[in-house]
Order: C-alpha cells, then sequence, then structure tokens
C-alpha cells in the first residue's frame, strides 16, 4: 500500500518544508510544543500517515458513562449495564503566523477531514458510499494516549503515533474560524488566521495492547484488597501514572 | 509541599469516600455544585364514582449530581490527584470480564450524602463506608482539567494543577435512597409513608439536635380516616430529645 508520510510532511514539520519559497514564518511554539511534547496528533492506520496540531488547548473532558437499562418495579428500579463509554472532547486553537502557515493550516484541516470522514468505495456504475469507520490513533503526551506513555518521547514517525495514541472513533469534528482574527489575503483568496477546533473521539476501550493488556478492565473477583487495577489492565490509562 | 486544606478537610469531617469491592478512594471536599433528585411516578387505581381514588407515589429514581475541584499544591500532589482519578475510572467500571455486572459502589460525604448516618468521618475503612455510605451506580464522571490554571510537569508528563470532576450517582431502589413508599389520599395528603434520615440525615421537622445524633423518628399523622387536614407544624410538638411526632386528636 502507497504510504502517504513523504508527502505530508509539512503537515507535520512546522518549520521543515522543504521547499524554499515556502517559508512558514517562525515563533517559539513550535519548538516549546515539540520540546514538550503536547502536540496532538491524529494518525491513519490505512494511510500510514498522520497529522498534527500544536496543543493550544481551549477545552478537555474525559467523560464516563455507565450506560444502563432500568427495568420498573414496585420499589424503585432494576438496573443492568449495557455499555460503558468512554470519551474525550477536545477543543484547540489553531492559529497562523504567516500566510504560508495559514495555507499548511487549512490543508491540515483538510486532511483531517479525509482522514476521519471514511473512505469512499466506488463501482462501475458510479455509485459510491462510504466505508465502515475505522479507529484513529490520536496522541497527546500523556493527556490522550492508550496507556503506554510513561515518559516523553519525542513522535517522529506514524509507528510512534501507532504504538502509543489511543484507538478512536471520531464521533465529533468540527471547526470554526475565528473571524475576531481576520483572515490573511494573498492571490485574491482569504486564509483564515485562526481556527478553532473541536473533536468528539469516542474510545475504542476493546482493543488489545501486547500482552492482551486493555487500556482499562474493571475489578477482577480475586483481587486482593490493595489492589485497584485488573491483572489484564494496563494500569496507566489515561494518564499514565503507575 | 503541603497546605493545611488536608488537615482542615479532615479536621471537619468532610472528606468524600467512594469505594467498591474493598477499594476506597477519598477526594477532599472543594465543592463546586451539588444537587439531589428524586422522582416518583404516580400510580392510579380503578375507581368509580363511589370509590375513593387512592394516588400511589412510587419511588423511581434518585440521583446526586455533585461537581468537586480536585487541586494540588505540588507536582507529587496532582500525580496523586490523577491516580486517584485513575482508581475511581476503575470502581465505576463492570466487574471483570464478566456480563457488566452493576457496579454498586458506596459514597458517604459528610451528612450531604449517607445512608441514614449523618455522622460525619475524617477517615473511613471501607467495611464502615459499606455501613454509613450510600449505595447507588454512579452514571456519569467527567474530568475537566482547569487550563487556566496549567499544569505540572513531572519526567516528561504533564498532570493539571486542578481539576474538576463531575458526577452522577444513581440510586435506583427505594431502600438504597431511605425513602420508604409514601401513600396520598385523593388530595394527595400523606396517609402513611415515611422518610427516615431524608436526605440529609436529619428531618427538616427536627432541630436541634447535638452532631451526629442519629435522624430522629419522625411519626406522620395516619389521616386514613379523613379529617380534611393537612398537618402542618403546628401540630407537630416535642417529645423528648430526639423525638418529634404529631399529636393524636
Amino acid at each position: 500500500m502507497k504510504t502517504f508520510k513523504g508527502d505530508f510532511k509539512i503537515l507535520n514539520e512546522y518549520q521543515a518544508s522543504s521547499r524554499k519559497n515556502f517559508p512558514l514564518g517562525t515563533d517559539y511554539s513550535f519548538d516549546y510544543t515539540y520540546d514538550k511534547g503536547i502536540m496532538l496528533y491524529v494518525g491513519d492506520d490505512n494511510l500510514e500517515s498522520t497529522i498534527s496540531f500544536k496543543a493550544f488547548l481551549k477545552d478537555f473532558v474525559i467523560s464516563s458513562v455507565v450506560s444502563l437499562s432500568k427495568t420498573k418495579q414496585v420499589t424503585g428500579q432494576e438496573i443492568d449495564v449495557k455499555g460503558i463509554g468512554i470519551s474525550y472532547s477536545v477543543s484547540l486553537s489553531i492559529p497562523a503566523l504567516s500566510v504560508d502557515d495559514a495555507m499548511v493550516n487549512a490543508g491540515r484541516l483538510e486532511e483531517l477531514d479525509r482522514i476521519v470522514g471514511g473512505d469512499l468505495l466506488g463501482n462501475a456504475r458510479g455509485e459510491y458510499k462510504i466505508a465502515m469507520e475505522s479507529p484513529k490513533r490520536v496522541l497527546l503526551s500523556n493527556l490522550i494516549h492508550n496507556g503506554l506513555y510513561r515518559k516523553k518521547h519525542h513522535i517522529q514517525y506514524f509507528s510512534q503515533v501507532k504504538k502509543y495514541g489511543v484507538k478512536c472513533f471520531f464521533f465529533g469534528n468540527s471547526y470554526s474560524i475565528d473571524t475576531s482574527m481576520g483572515f490573511f489575503e494573498y492571490k485574491g483568496k482569504l486564509w483564515p488566521k485562526a481556527y478553532d477546533l473541536k473533536l468528539d473521539l469516542a474510545v475504542d476501550a476493546d482493543f488489545s495492547l501486547s500482552g492482551d493488556a486493555s487500556i482499562i478492565r474493571g475489578f477482577d473477583e480475586d483481587m486482593s484488597s490493595n489492589d485497584y487495577y485488573s491483572l489484564s489492565d494496563v494500569k496507566t490509562w489515561p494518564f499514565g501514572v503507575s | 509541599m503541603s497546605d493545611y486544606s488536608s488537615e482542615y478537610a479532615i479536621g471537619k469531617k468532610s472528606n468524600i469516600f467512594i469505594g467498591r469491592s474493598q477499594k476506597l478512594v477519598t477526594f477532599k471536599p472543594f465543592l463546586k455544585s451539588f444537587s439531589y433528585d428524586i422522582k416518583y411516578g404516580k400510580d392510579s387505581q380503578d375507581a368509580s364514582v363511589y370509590t375513593p381514588v387512592e394516588l400511589k407515589d412510587e419511588f423511581e429514581e434518585a440521583s446526586y449530581k455533585f461537581s468537586i475541584d480536585v487541586v494540588a499544591g505540588d507536582a507529587i500532589e496532582a500525580i496523586s490527584n490523577h491516580s486517584k482519578y485513575q482508581k475511581l475510572l476503575r470502581i465505576i467500571m463492570p466487574i471483570g470480564e464478566a456480563a457488566l455486572d452493576t457496579p454498586f459502589l458506596y459514597v458517604k460525604f459528610s451528612n450531604l450524602i449517607n445512608n441514614n448516618s449523618p455522622t460525619a468521618y475524617g477517615s473511613m475503612s471501607y467495611s464502615k463506608l459499606v455501613e454509613v455510605g450510600k449505595r447507588g451506580t454512579i452514571e456519569k464522571l467527567d474530568y475537566k482539567p482547569d487550563l487556566n490554571m496549567g499544569f505540572f510537569e513531572q519526567d516528561g508528563l504533564i498532570f493539571a494543577k486542578s481539576f474538576s470532576l463531575d458526577i452522577s450517582f444513581l440510586i435506583a431502589n427505594e431502600a438504597d435512597a431511605g425513602v420508604s413508599e409514601v401513600v396520598l389520599d385523593e388530595k394527595d395528603r400523606v396517609i402513611h409513608g415515611q422518610r427516615s434520615g431524608f436526605v440529609y440525615g436529619r428531618s427538616a421537622l427536627s432541630f436541634g439536635e447535638g452532631e451526629g445524633d442519629s435522624p430522629p423518628p419522625v411519626k406522620i399523622k395516619d389521616n386514613s380516616e379523613g379529617n380534611g387536614e393537612q398537618p402542618t407544624r403546628e401540630d407537630i410538638v416535642r417529645d423528648g430529645e430526639n423525638y418529634f411526632r404529631i399529636e393524636e386528636q
């Protein structure tokens, strides 16, 4: 399968454009976020590519919902668990400091749409349908990971995103233009200076890590009173605390 | 580094205890919001114009919704706080691989969330929590860092200096909720039933008891004979130190 990693290099490496006439401008934010390891990475297993955003976090929520079925009884309700849902809700700001940076940001958002939008499958009759969505890898330091990010890593390859990123289904992906910041005008086109991006991610908690560990498991019946983690639990999700 | 909040919370016996299956986590009571909601359903029996209609309020469910700030004075405490959250996540999970057993757990928060036992405790064992804590299920748990406060960095990892936990705690049956069946007459007056220790360990009709007392029992006048009057506060007289009742007429 063709990989797009090389083509998408500019979407990840903010000051590493191979085009000499395509300067992105410089500020300290990329160095800062990269050195601190706090970039938001979204990876796709099929494309074997990633895009990344500097983590100018505006909002961050981890939500855990126990879905219950309730059967009415005389003295209340009998409840059974239907399932557990764990989701991230992340909002971040995507500013640009130059026209080129603004154009690349637009490219990042377009690529994000492609990654999370599913694959269009066509046939000879010209009928298309969207393939069933597959989970994506998302990594943001020890805030969003699969439990294996227990120390700082310099993320350079998709394999690292695959190794540490948590598998997520995107059930919400929207961005808006920060109109108060205005636009760059360049060759008759408008390029927003800043976007607000909002991602809603449902964690695929069933996938197994190495050694059949899962990112989270409930208690085992035979656990001792001193154990808070099941043997099949990775034990360090969601914040990497051992 | 330590601050006085731990000693203060222990001294005031106001820590929040949450536990299940011998596991227990404790949070300081930096309370942001707190609400209690109880739902009743109404059921009517067949009746004609010659038969009085009996309406019965059937307990459906009760739920506490509360939000707390979990703050840290230093990186070590921030890591500890996040460790507690990791453990709390496991506490609300169904047990093991079994087919999603309902994760009943116990919550005790001074006299605000208790199982008819308003006595406050500075520290708590799990067995004590089972005895005095309210039994139910956490339906929803939200973690939200205070981004304005920022993060501590420790060994290349980042931990929020302060985060909030929004908790929705469901009590699904009458016994766990601490309410008994309340029966109304045709004018929606109580003709049978009582609410023991409901909700905060002290009846609204009682006052003046010492801290830590058991909730005083409250007897509601039996109006089944139907004298057409709703009991009023003046109907209630003090009888002994911890006992209130309504005078029989």
